[in-house]
């Protein structure tokens, strides 16, 4: 039987499969839960300085193809979240809002995660993520500020709105790995009440409409990352999209919506769909199939 | 797949002080199970959680005034539309079982589609007693035992002390209300039970997590529960950030 087991960033995980920050890592029972379900890694909520109650609902909207959400980065404040973090058998990613002292964070993080994944790209709040990554400049003072704070690796996670030259400048200021992607900024309006659904108005919209789009970042990324890691995000609900991530050029993938539209239950259905496709295509390790599509 | 829909009430009932029902037509919910609950919006106040209390042809919701959108919907007229996406999360099932509804107030709400065969229902007085549901029920051939703290209407006690004296005669329990109710039920009761819970709900479709409580999402694992682990159910809820509070503390 084909190996599923990888290493991102020296990190040993079991398999590729890791949870996607923002969903349902807020709380320690629910990350220990996706655990038990098979997941290689979680990655927790976007985690700030201070406590933020997040927007007003509506806050997400499932459309046809996809989910639009405005959650407004909702998160209890690292010194609150810390305690959500002992003792969690699974190796814990901490996701760290990019904001002005994000390094602060990060260090307290540090004693209970394996790895922090910097958001510099959340799509819809104001001084934060996406914003902040337009200024190219902050955004690489913030990765090597964090660099400079805590000893372990780094993953940077961009938006659709992310220039590759984003993704260059991180790597060469230090990040370790990039993930690609986040929700990609967009609104839905219900024509009957003549308004947009969020309370926020705009939105990030992921699930299986984004899927495409992610995986071209990732074959893109993957062309000018040299040795460091690309993970791949964006609408994976089925052991091929997985695939498809991997063929890019992820050597790990991040599922999200996925968790809507097939329960938690899906970790253990990527592993089997994608073991049983190795072990049909005759691959022994997992690791063969990264970056397979560039050849 | 639930997309969100506007539906336009089509009546409005006065239920008791600071109640009300609206009913609407809309396909998903006359498709729903009772004990499931949609998310309802209200352009400029937001958007809540509401079990159906009716279901079928004409479905509808019961709602107690307690905030925003709350005292909003009940400013509501006949011809007004609402913005409702769902039916979301599990079911009560209770088949043939001869079955006990223990309700607090507007948790009356979820167990109205129910065949019980006898209801408890508690408030604080009688002007809180939704005295025309109990009729609709009676005329369903439901036995409905009121109970009020003050002894204006009914017996003068607890729902979950008279839901406790009675329930040998039952094989199961169905309950909704306040979580001490619940709590003190699912400690004490010698019975299948099942119990509709309440945390704070954001996405309503299993993602955000603002719903956890003991490792189980309480919009998409629930809201209906036979069993929790007793750590935070009964003690400790989430805040708006995600931050365990106190139960008695507002969100
Ligand atoms: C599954 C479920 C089914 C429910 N069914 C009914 C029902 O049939 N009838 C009924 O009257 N009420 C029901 N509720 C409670 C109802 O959702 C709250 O009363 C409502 O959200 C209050 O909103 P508000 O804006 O009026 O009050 P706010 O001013 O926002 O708050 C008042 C209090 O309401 C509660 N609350 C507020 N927002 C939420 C939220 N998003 N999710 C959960 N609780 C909240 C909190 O306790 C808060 O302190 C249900 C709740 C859940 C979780
Ligand atoms: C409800 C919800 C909340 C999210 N919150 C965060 C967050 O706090 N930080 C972050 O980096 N990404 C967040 N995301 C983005 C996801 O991690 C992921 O990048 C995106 O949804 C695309 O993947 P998917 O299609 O598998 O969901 C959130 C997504 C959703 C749906
Ligand atoms: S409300 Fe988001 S997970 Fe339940």
């Amino acid at each position: 039987m084909a190996d599923l087991g990888v290493g991102i960033c020296g990190i040993k995980l079991r398999n590729p499969f890791i949870l996607s920050s923002g969903v349902l890592g807020i709380a320690r029972e629910l990350m220990e839960r996706v655990g038990e379900a098979g997941a290689g890694a979680v990655v927790t909520k976007s985690i700030g300085r201070e406590e933020r109650t997040g927007y007003k609902n509506p806050t997400l909207v499932e459309l046809e193809h996809g989910i639009l959400n405005a959650m407004g980065l909702p998160n209890p404040g690292v010194d609150n979240f810390r305690d959500e973090l002992s003792e969690i058998s699974v190796p814990i990613i901490g996701s760290v809002i990019a904001e002005p002292g994000c390094e602060e964070v990060a260090g307290k993080l540090e004693p209970n995660v394996k790895a922090i994944e910097l958001n510099l790209s959340c799509p819809h709040v104001k001084g934060a993520g996406a914003d902040i990554s337009r200024e190219m400049p902050i955004a690489v003072d913030l990765i090597k500020s964090i660099k400079g704070k805590v000893a372990l690796p780094l993953l940077v996670k961009l938006g659709f709105n992310s220039s590759l030259e984003l993704g260059k400048k991180s790597l060469d200021a230090g990040a370790d790995a990039i993930v690609a992607m986040n929700t990609i900024r967009a609104m839905a309006i219900n024509i009957e009440m003549r308004k947009p659904v969020l309370s926020n108005k705009l939105g990030g919209y992921s699930g299986p409409a984004v899927k495409p789009i992610g995986v071209g970042m990732v074959y893109e990324l993957y062309q000018i990352a040299g040795d460091k890691t690309i993970i791949g995000c964006g609408g994976i609900t089925n052991w091929r999209d997985a695939i498809e991530y991997m063929m890019a050029g992820a050597s790990a993938v991040q599922i999200g919506s996925g968790i809507f539209y097939r329960g938690i239950e899906i970790f253990k259905e990527l592993g089997d769909g994608v073991e049983k496709f190795l072990d049909d295509e005759g691959f022994r390790d997992i690791g063969e199939i990264v970056g397979l599509a560039h050849e | 797949m639930s997309e969100l829909r506007a539906v336009k009430i089509k009546d409005k009932i006065g239920e008791c002080s600071d109640v009300i029902t609206l009913k609407f037509h809309d396909a998903p919910c006359s498709k729903a199970k009772p004990g499931q609950f949609v998310m309802i919006w209200l352009p400029d106040y937001g958007e809540i959680p509401l079990s159906l209390s009716y279901i079928g042809r004409e479905s509808g919701i019961t709602v107690k005034r307690v905030g925003n959108v709350t005292r909003a919907l009940l400013d509501l007229e006949g011809g007004d539309k609402i913005g409702i996406r769902g039916p979301y999360g599990n079911h009560f099932s209770i088949g043939s079982q001869k079955t006990l509804g223990v309700a607090g107030g507007i948790g009356v709400a979820p167990l109205m589609p129910l065949e019980l065969d006898t209801l408890v229902i508690g408030t604080k007085s009688k002007d809180e007693m939704p005295l025309r549901i109990l009729r609709e029920m009676e005329s369903n051939e439901i036995r409905v035992m009121p109970i009020t703290e003050d002894g204006s209407y009914g017996k003068e006690g607890l729902a979950s002390g008279l839901g406790l004296e009675i329930s040998d005669d039952f094989d199961l329990v169905v309950a909704c209300g306040p979580e001490e109710l619940l709590y003190h039920l699912y400690q004490n009761l010698n019975k299948k039970i099942q119990f509709s819970l309440e945390r704070l709900m954001k996405c309503g479709i299993g993602l955000c997590g603002s719903c956890a409580i003991d490792g189980r999402r309480v919009c998409a694992d629930g809201p209906i529960f036979t069993d929790l682990e007793l750590k935070e159910f009964g003690r400790f809820k989430r805040s708006g950030s995600g931050k365990l509070i106190p139960l008695k503390e507002r969100f």
